[in-house]
């Protein structure tokens, strides 16, 4: 929620969540949030700093007795941290853009009234910083996608899309990383890995990392 | 007694005859040998014994209280006149938290529920028999 | 070594979680019922983390190829071992050749559903980002990170000890630690960041109505359907953020739902409250169809109930070490 203040509070006894105050939400606030995981991941009651959209959640090792101060200490630390300008890889995935891959695209172009070359064209142009991972293994959380383009989530989820597919959901856009249900507008497929278990860091991606989206086919 | 030799019932009859004992009854496992004495002589009479049971006091292996039924159950463990196996759990110790199983240790069937349900039992104290 | 004879949906192996990896979309999985796993593995004389088989849908069999220790916790389901009848919250011994058949949770003073098969020395799968635990979406971790069935195999952790872990057992937690409200099984909670977007008449219901939990619930998250569906003051707009299993979150149609064990690691619907970690096991055992009623409570409440759920868990291993090296007690 969006308010004046960022806004402090719990998830039972297991985790708090902290929420930047910003009405918009933006990637310097993001790189705020970077730099506040950065600090908070140290303290001894935090078992891990998990950045979000604009937000942070920390996961208790051992909830503290003293819940305020805790708050305090992070209100503070939000104050005080600079923020992280993270600079990664531009990652550059090919897309297969509509037909059987992009199941939704018609419902894209019905709600934008674009044409899908438009829709391709508006899609491809960004760059698009990771925020954050979350969802589901190796998923990214995209910023930076064109309003125009925005198309809101379905009213009935689907229960299965494929890893690799693209999709918009209101005025996000992002990539599957595995097989599962959405409630988001796919509207291509790509064929990268995002994720593997075996490797120390299993997440391919990272934020600070960037995405662009590259015109494989267009099936219309 | 099934084997028993001839000479022994011989010898047998030939003490009952110097005796003032009109019946003497010897009674073996499967087996009862009555000698009557009939005038000058010994009358024999076997007869088969259906085997004595024996009865097992299944005991309290800790201190505990007994319980008849599982805490998440209602109904009991075992009734009397119930036939069970070798290894049946027939009552419950509980001792904290901790819940001891007794087990019956051989077949049969319960034939007296000796420790109330909820009673305090000491090591050795009976909880039920078993024929 | 068992082999898996019967499994019903999503028998998966689990330990109590997945931790530390959420930076990168991972959720914890784990049990659903933590304390009923700790209390498998303590039995054994197990570390309480240990993985162990986690059964949702019965009936459940098992042949043991080898001699083995094994313990059942949570949900009595009238195990059975070659025919004869087991004591729930036990330690048991199974033969070369013996079959463990587990049957449908019977009912009690608190209705169970879900029952634990551990394994001395947990159950052997590798571990995949520091746990054993079985993560569904994305396919790793357990068994091949996917729900058990007919004919697979799994091996326990260490061989059996020689001496037999004796008739060992325990009074449930549901009977050492009860938590009810109005005759129905209940669950403390805090109210979360959204909590006072809510009317007034809505939080009180929250707090007043019996949850019944739907048919579309499972591992992932416990669809609510209650009386009064919750209305919030005014429409809002969330961005996606971190949660954790017990966070309570409300649909558009104000029906809640309750995040579970592998729920997805971020959400973006409100949320009125959290239930506290002292009592997700006793959540992760409600079945399809019964009822709960919400406790509202405390952060000093919440943090004294995981003080005295740990305090019991002590206990507990401290009398189970003093026994498990006893006879028999007959």
């Amino acid at each position: 929620m969006t308010t004046d203040a960022p806004s402090f509070s719990v998830l039972g006894t297991t985790a708090a969540l902290f929420e930047a105050p910003d009405a918009v939400m933006s990637l310097e606030t993001q790189q705020r949030i970077w730099s506040l995981a950065r600090e908070t991941e140290k303290w001894p009651e935090v078992l891990e700093a998990v950045p979000g959209m604009n937000n942070l959640m920390l996961t208790f090792a051992r909830a503290p007795r003293d819940i305020q101060g805790l708050r305090d200490r992070l209100l503070e630390a939000w104050g005080t941290v600079p923020p992280l300008a993270l600079a990664g890889r531009v990652i550059e995935l090919p897309v297969t853009y509509g037909g059987e891959g992009g199941p939704h695209m018609h419902d894209v172009i019905a709600h934008t009234g674009m044409s899908i070359d438009d829709v391709v064209e508006l899609h491809c142009s960004p760059v698009y910083p990771v925020y954050a991972l979350g969802s589901h293994p190796g998923y990214c959380y995209l910023g930076g996608m064109d309003p125009r383009i925005a198309t809101p989530r379905r009213k009935v989820p689907v229960l299965r899309i494929p890893g690799g597919a693209v999709s918009i959901g209101g005025f996000q856009t992002g990539v599957s990383a595995s097989a599962g249900p959405s409630g988001w507008n796919t509207i291509g497929s790509t064929d990268m890995a995002f994720f593997d278990p075996a490797r120390d860091v299993p997440a391919l991606l990272q934020p600070g990392d960037s995405i662009r989206f590259r015109v494989e086919k267009v099936i219309r | 007694m099934t084997a028993r030799p001839n000479d022994l019932v011989t010898q047998l009859s030939e003490w009952l005859a110097g005796t003032d004992l009109a019946l003497l009854e010897l009674s073996g496992p499967g087996e009862t040998i009555l000698l009557r004495r009939n005038g000058a002589g010994t009358e024999v009479e076997t007869r088969a014994v259906s085997v004595a049971t024996t009865s097992t006091v299944v005991r309290a292996g800790s201190v505990g209280v007994v319980l008849h039924s599982h805490p998440l159950r209602s109904e009991p463990l075992v009734r009397v006149g119930q036939s069970v196996v070798e290894g049946h759990t027939v009552a419950l110790l509980r001792i904290g938290l901790i819940v001891l199983a007794v087990q019956a240790p051989r077949a049969g069937t319960v034939s007296r529920i000796v420790a109330a349900h909820e009673a305090t039992v000491g090591y050795g104290d009976p909880l039920l028999e078993i024929e | 070594m068992i082999e898996i004879v019967t499994a019903g949906a999503l028998t998966t192996v689990q330990d109590r979680g997945r931790y530390g990896c959420m930076r990168w979309g991972v959720g914890s999985a784990g049990a659903m019922d933590g304390v009923a796993l700790a209390i498998g593995n303590i039995l054994l004389g197990n570390a309480e983390h240990r993985a162990a088989i986690e059964v949702q849908v019965f009936p459940f069999r098992v042949r043991f190829s080898s001699e083995s220790a094994f313990a059942i916790t949570g949900a009595d389901c009238a195990a059975h071992l070659d025919g004869l009848a087991l004591m729930p919250w036990s330690v048991h011994t199974a033969r070369a050749g013996q079959e463990l058949h587990l049957g449908t949770p019977q009912g009690g003073a608190v209705r169970t559903s879900r029952a634990y098969v551990c394994l001395p020395g947990g159950v052997d799968v590798p571990v995949v980002l520091h746990s054993r635990s079985t993560q569904l979406r994305g396919a790793f971790g357990g068994l091949e990170g996917r729900p058990l069935r007919q004919g697979d195999t799994l091996c326990a952790g260490t061989a059996s000890s020689a001496d037999k872990p004796g008739l060992l057992g325990l009074v449930p937690p549901d009977v050492a630690l009860p938590l009810r409200c109005d005759g129905l099984a209940a669950v403390r909670v805090l109210p979360a960041a959204e909590y006072d977007k809510y009317t007034a008449t809505s939080q009180a219901a929250f707090w007043r109505n019996a949850w019944k939990i739907t048919p579309q619930s499972d591992r992932y998250g416990y669809r609510l359907s209650g009386d009064e569906p919750l209305k919030a003051v005014a429409p809002m707009e969330m961005r996606s953020h971190g949660i954790v299993p017990g966070v309570i979150q409300v649909p558009p149609d104000g029906q809640p739902i309750v995040q579970m064990r592998d729920a997805q690691p971020t959400g973006g619907y409100p949320k009125v409250g959290t239930v506290i970690e002292a009592d997700l096991w006793r959540l992760g055992q409600a079945p399809i169809g019964s009822r709960i009623r919400f406790v509202e409570t405390t952060w000093d409440a919440a943090l004294d109930a995981l003080d005295e759920l740990q305090a019991w868990l002590a206990d507990v291993g401290r009398q189970v070490g003093l026994h498990r090296n006893t006879r028999s007690a007959a």
